[in-house]
């Protein structure tokens, strides 16, 4: 019993962990995205091949999911449609990466009222219900992909900022901050060489968590006609779609859903190793592999 | 620069006043430090050592901040430089070791990336000839085989080792003044010990002057040339070392050193102790502040504020501070602490744990 006690260290999948594989979700990620980005070489037929002559074509060997309602090749227009979905959702994330960063570590750093009116203003902007602000923004600068990308990454800086400056607090008020500005080094030198490495973890685990809002965002703002315009297609888009034939073709509706669902719960499985313990040790030890080849 | 003292001082700290919103914490602290002297502070937890240290050097966070005094290192003020211009001072002339060596070093980085940015952040050599500088370093303060040992990260080492990387970070540009801010409690008493050696062998050798911040007399004993004491952020005595450990002037010096215990003390009896509590921060009372605990105290003592003069004669033992400063109206003068030591000691503490 006693051994058993011992042995209950948390190492999921111990012999998966020193071969070095990567957990499942993460795995199952790459290859939605890898999918996706090589589109073209999965699937021959275009997203916007019309063939009217096969509507609503049920899966055969040369249309893997069938065709829709103008015959063209639905596993093309998934893929095609993914790669604007992850490409809004990456460019969002970045965004509220940087943004949220600097936000959240101005205010660890400045502290006092400037610290004040900067969480205010985080509170404040998640305070608003984020279609209701996509609709306002899209009905001022009009639908397009940028402008997607820039609300949805805007919307997402906040809880960014948030943790950034709760991590950043957490590291500044260690000795190794302290000691280095004792030695002359700057904040921004600090904050960008020392802390900002050693709070990655956090931030890239927040930057997943993200991800999925970016991708559910993105496929709500699309559905309700706010996002991605046709002929353009993503995974908001084709769900809209298919959902005015959800009686006569069922997978129309379903795959892109499917995807979703899949591509948000990855993320969110990935967030959480990454905000585990033992991930921001392996983190670390990433971190300082990367360092070390650079020397 | 007064004439009055042959070794201008290189360290003059001037009435720094040190507060936490508009509590004061750190009240009229004036201390110089020559070229190479090492002066120790001591006094209990809370009695604003660290605070004054970290002033110093312009470390402090909000909301604590600095209220008034001066702070002049080779007659420059520190606490009026800008912010550019304290970064090229700090590291480079003033530099500073900290309590804890487990979380003073960048964790992410390797001890070599952090002793060669230490020696490149002030001094305008190549990454190749900073590289064997910190090798002369670590090798300096004892890290064995000094070149593999740059690649290793801060968690590779023992808590002595990591503070001797740390030691020879803070002396990587040879600075005039280091200051230590309880630099051996985190470690055990073997440790202690040797990083009391290299800190006293380097500074010797380098001609560093230091502050020693500590709460461990024996320390103290061992490594100062001065000693100022602490109580409720007052300097309330400094004196010369070997005159301080003699014959202690302030009545809460000497319960300090009578309260403290050594290998050799009889552990059948209490432990003699301080009794009562140091005054609370902001509700100081009128006059001397450790009057409440203080077994010699009158009303006369309850009046005005008392400042630090000096007391009896010229220093025993030829030492150069000479005379001793108090901030006391009833001192233990000569012939009272050389009357009956014993028995002061038993007035001054008492034992109050129960049998």
């Amino acid at each position: 019993m006693a051994e058993a006690v011992i042995a209950a260290a948390p190492v999921r999948h111990p012999r998966r962990a020193r071969l070095g594989i990567p957990p499942v979700s993460a795995l199952l990620l790459l290859l939605i995205v890898l999918l996706c980005v090589c589109a073209p070489l999965v699937v021959s037929a275009g997203p916007d091949q019309i063939d009217p002559t096969h509507p609503f074509a049920a899966a055969t060997g040369q249309h893997w999911l069938g065709t829709d309602e103008v015959g063209r090749d639905l596993l093309s227009r998934l893929l095609y449609g993914g790669r604007l979905t992850l490409m809004v959702c990456a460019g969002s994330v970045a965004l509220a990466f940087v943004l949220g960063t600097v936000w959240g570590a101005t205010a660890a750093d400045r502290g006092g009222w400037v610290d004040e009116i900067l969480m205010r203003g985080a509170d404040i902007t998640m305070a608003i219900p984020q279609i209701l602000f996509a609709l306002v923004c899209v009905a001022a600068f009009g639908a397009s992909l940028l402008s997607l990308t820039l609300i949805t990454g805007i919307l997402l800086t906040p809880s960014s900022a948030r943790m950034a400056r709760s991590v950043t607090i957490q590291e500044t008020g260690l000795d190794y901050y302290s000691a280095g500005i004792a030695y002359g080094a700057g904040k921004i030198r600090l904050l960008s060489t020392e802390v900002l490495p050693n709070i990655f973890p956090a931030l890239a685990s927040q930057a997943a968590i993200n991800a999925a809002s970016a991708i559910i965002l993105e496929a709500s703002l699309s559905f309700v006609g706010l996002g991605v315009q046709p002929p353009q297609t993503s995974w908001g888009v084709l769900l809209q779609q298919g959902y005015g034939y959800l009686y006569n073709d069922p997978s129309y509706a379903l795959a892109p859903a499917i995807m979703i669902l899949l591509t948000v719960l990855c993320l969110n499985l990935v967030a959480n190793r990454l905000s585990s313990p033992g991930a921001r040790r392996a983190a670390r030890r990433a971190a300082r592999g990367g360092r070390t080849v650079r020397k | 620069m007064t004439a009055a003292s042959p070794p201008a001082p290189l360290l003059d700290v001037r009435d720094l006043e040190v507060s936490v919103g508009k509590t004061p914490v750190v009240r009229s602290v004036s201390f110089q430090l020559a070229p190479g002297e090492r002066l120790g502070i001591v006094g209990e937890s809370g009695s604003g050592k660290t605070l004054t240290a970290l002033s110093v050097i312009g470390l402090h966070r909000a909301p604590v901040r600095v209220s008034g005094g001066q702070v002049l290192l080779n007659g420059t003020d520190l606490l009026a430089m800008r912010r550019r211009e304290i970064d090229k001072v700090r590291g480079a002339r003033i530099s500073m070791i900290y309590q804890d060596p487990a979380t003073s070093l960048d964790p992410l980085m390797t001890i070599g990336a952090q002793i060669t940015e230490a020696i490149r952040l002030h001094e305008p050599v190549s990454r190749a000839q900073a590289r064997n500088r910190a090798v002369e370093l670590l090798g300096d303060v004892g890290v064995p085989s000094p070149r593999e040992r740059l690649g290793a990260y801060p968690h590779e080492f023992s808590g002595g080792m990591r503070q001797r990387v740390m030691i020879a970070i803070a002396l990587a540009c040879q600075p005039e003044v280091l200051l230590c801010d309880e630099p051996t409690t985190a470690l055990d008493v073997t440790t202690q010990a040797l990083v009391l050696d290299l800190l006293d062998r380097l500074c010797r050798e380098h001609g560093v002057a230091s502050v020693l911040i500590t709460h461990d007399l024996a320390v103290a004993s061992g490594f100062c040339d001065k000693i100022a004491v602490m109580y409720a952020g007052q300097v309330v005595e400094q004196a010369a070392a070997t005159d301080f450990f003699e014959r202690p002037v302030h009545p809460y010096s000497a319960a300090l050193l009578s309260a403290s215990v050594d290998l050799a003390a009889d552990i059948s009896r209490p432990l003699p102790t301080i009794a009562g509590q140091p005054p609370v921060a902001g509700s100081l009372p009128a006059g001397c502040a450790f009057r409440s605990r203080c077994p010699y105290a009158d009303e006369a003592c309850a009046t005005g504020e008392i400042e630090l003069h000096s007391v009896g004669g010229p220093g025993i033992g030829g030492s150069e501070v000479g005379v001793a400063e108090a901030r006391c109206i009833r001192p233990l003068t000569d012939n009272a602490s050389r009357g009956n030591r014993g028995q002061q000691a038993a007035r001054l503490t008492q034992g109050v744990i129960d049998g």
